[in-house]
């Protein structure tokens, strides 16, 4: 399995696909110097098609989380190119970067990151407000619609449960029609029930709504709703399911873990 | 961002509360002190105002040497006969004599009456009819020879009543006096704790020890005539001895000792000020930067979902911004009260201030708000 991703990655390097939303190119991530050095990214390449669902799926330290820091721009990479929507991020400056995130980047984290003094309402349109945009009445109304909050809507993240809180994020992630959605362990800190309704509700907004999305998360149930699954071990992507169910991918695991 | 910045505030009451609490305290200190000294530096000023007020010139004696600082010099006494000669310059319209010095009045359990420290003037008064008398009845008769009149907050605390004979000690032996009537000062309800005692002249220089001298003469000129004619008359006749000023120049004369104590006073309550603005300005440091590490993660959310690093910055210094202007105007008006709390602390331990009302100094409102 492992010799198909390589192979696959020697082709793709010289041009993106062009439906590619993000694209990475020989990624790597050196934390720190010297003897004490370590390697969180040792190359990796791959390309994010629009409208799909990709998740990636590890062992903790298998570097998920700095792959999916570099992706966003929220990380520097020690060498190798991540480009978003066309352009080629790690030579931008702050204001740059920070424009890119208005317009392309929306963000899911796994413990909400709410601003407990808005209401729900003022929490999905927060990205537009920062903006200076004024918010779409139809699509906001719309979009909370979708994410069931309608009756929730004056009411302050401290008022909503866990999987209310979530909901919030992701309409917070969804409003400015990013091209590309991170979510960082959407389910990372919510029970069973309430996160078979939020990936869910992820799923919907892949196929209704044509987000792209990379989820990052160690569950298997999560990534088994995925378009594509990417797996990642000490750095490097070691295998690639399309539409892999949540039992085969247990396995897999295991099989990263014992190995 | 605005109203985000507004909203932090409001969600973190508690934390707002202390931290504004802190910059009240601070300005607070300051702004009393400063409402303070300005408004004894004010009462002081309207009481040598007050007493100079019906003179247009000023003759006194003059000091072999002056000491550099305007104070502790008392000028001595000269001849009574100028009065004679000043009273026939054709510029002059009245003129009176004068002499004073410190007379102590002694209580019922035959103790002197002091009030922390603060003087006991004696002085005469030539009539009370007089243009250049301070002092209004408030009831009895002026003093005629061996009687006295004194000061209304003197005479309620020591539960003199008139008629009755008063003890009054000056240079020399006690005398007994009897008490004429009450007066009181001017605009001012109490000159600082001080005494007053007031004689008809002759009394007066013989308490003082000043007989046939006098150590003032205050002059009213003309209605047609001006100050500095009448000035340029004067010094035409005056002896070696004297000098004279306009009744401005003395009344500022007058207050440059008052004024060195108002200074230390309020260099000694800034230092207090100092102190708790230093202190305070930890407290509210501290709470800031604790603000701000508590918050990383709210300011991180707030980078990725596209905001810049000047709006996050802006809404933090808005932030502090808006909490230090409230806090600082809360803290000046605390300022007042703190002075009028102070006055109040000075009167209980018996160190009388001269109280005129609270001034509030356009420089007070500048220097709490900057600080």
């Amino acid at each position: 399995m492992s010799e198909t991703v390589q192979a696959t990655a020697a082709t793709e390097t010289a041009m993106p696909p062009a439906d590619a939303v993000v694209s990475a190119r020989d990624l790597t991530r050196r934390y720190g110097e010297g003897d004490t050095a370590v390697d969180a990214l040792r190359g990796i390449s791959l390309d994010v098609p629009k409208g799909h669902l990709t998740a990636v799926m590890g062992p903790s330290g298998s570097g998920k989380s700095t792959l999916m820091h570099i992706l966003a721009g929220l990380d520097k990479p020690t060498s190798g190119e991540v480009t978003i929507a066309g352009t080629e991020i790690s030579k931008l400056n702050d204001s740059d970067l920070t424009k890119l995130r208005r317009e392309h980047i929306g963000f899911i984290f796994q413990f909400f990151n709410l601003l407990p003094m808005l209401s729900a309402e003022e929490n999905v349109v927060l990205p537009l407000s920062i903006a200076g945009e004024k918010p779409d009445k139809a699509w906001v109304n719309e979009l909370i619609e979708k994410i069931g909050l309608a009756d929730r809507r004056k009411h302050r993240p401290s008022e909503l449960s866990g999987g209310q809180q979530q909901r919030v994020a992701i309409g917070r992630a969804l409003v400015s029609r990013p091209s590309i959605v991170f979510a960082d362990e959407p389910t990372g800190n919510l029970d069973s029930k309430t996160s078979g309704e939020i990936l869910e509700l992820l799923e919907r907004s892949v196929q209704e709504l044509e987000q792209t999305i990379v989820m990052v998360t160690h569950e298997s149930r999560a990534a088994a709703i995925a378009d594509r699954v990417l797996f990642l071990a000490d750095g490097v992507i070691v295998r690639e399911s399309k539409d892999i169910s949540a039992q085969d991918i247990v396995a897999a695991m295991d099989e990263l873990g014992g190995s | 961002m605005t109203k985000f910045a507004l909203r932090a505030l409001l969600g973190r009451k508690l934390r707002t509360a202390l931290t504004a609490f802190a910059i009240v305290l601070g300005v607070a200190t300051v702004s009393g002190t400063y409402v303070l000294t300005d408004s004894i530096d004010k009462a002081f000023g309207s009481i040598f105002t007050d007493s100079r007020k019906g003179s247009d010139a000023v003759i006194s004696g003059k000091s072999a040497f002056k000491l550099s600082d305007g104070t502790g010099v008392t000028a001595p006494a000269f001849n009574q006969g100028l009065l004679q000669e000043v009273r026939a310059l054709p510029a002059v319209a009245v003129a009176d004599g004068s002499v004073n010095g410190e007379a102590q009045l002694i209580g019922k359990d035959g103790k002197a009456i002091v009030y922390g420290g603060a003087p006991n003037l004696g002085f005469s008064i030539a009539r009370g009819a007089s243009p250049f008398n301070p002092l209004s009845l408030v009831e009895g008769s002026w003093p005629k020879r061996n009687e006295v009149v004194v000061d209304k907050s003197t005479a309620h605390k020591e539960h003199f009543t008139i008629g009755q004979t008063i003890r009054v000690q000056a240079i020399g032996p006690v005398q007994q006096l009897r008490l004429s009537g009450i007066v009181k000062f001017g605009s001012v309800g109490t000159i600082g704790g001080a005494t007053l005692a007031g004689f008809d002249l002759p009394t007066a220089q013989a308490l003082f020890g000043k007989q046939g001298k006098l150590d003032e003469i205050a002059v009213a000129s003309k209605s047609n005539v001006s100050t500095a004619q009448l000035l340029t008359e004067i010094r035409g006749i005056l002896p070696k001895d004297t000098q004279v000023r306009t009744g401005q120049a003395q009344a500022h004369e007058d207050s440059k000792d008052t004024n060195a104590f108002i200074s230390f006073l309020q260099k000694f309550l800034l230092g207090f000020a100092g102190v708790a603005l230093f202190v305070g300005s930890f407290v509210i440091a501290n709470s800031l930067s604790i603000t701000i590490a508590q918050r990383t993660r709210e300011l991180a959310t707030l980078r990725t979902l596209g905001a810049s690093r000047r709006q996050v910055l802006r809404s933090i210094i808005l932030e502090a911004l808006v909490m230090g202007i409230f806090a600082a105007i809360v803290g000046l008006f605390a300022g007042l009260a703190l002075a009028k709390g102070l006055f109040k602390l000075f009167d209980v331990v018996g160190f009388t201030l001269p109280n005129n009302g609270l001034t509030l100094e356009t420089r007070t409102v500048v220097v709490s708000l900057a600080v």
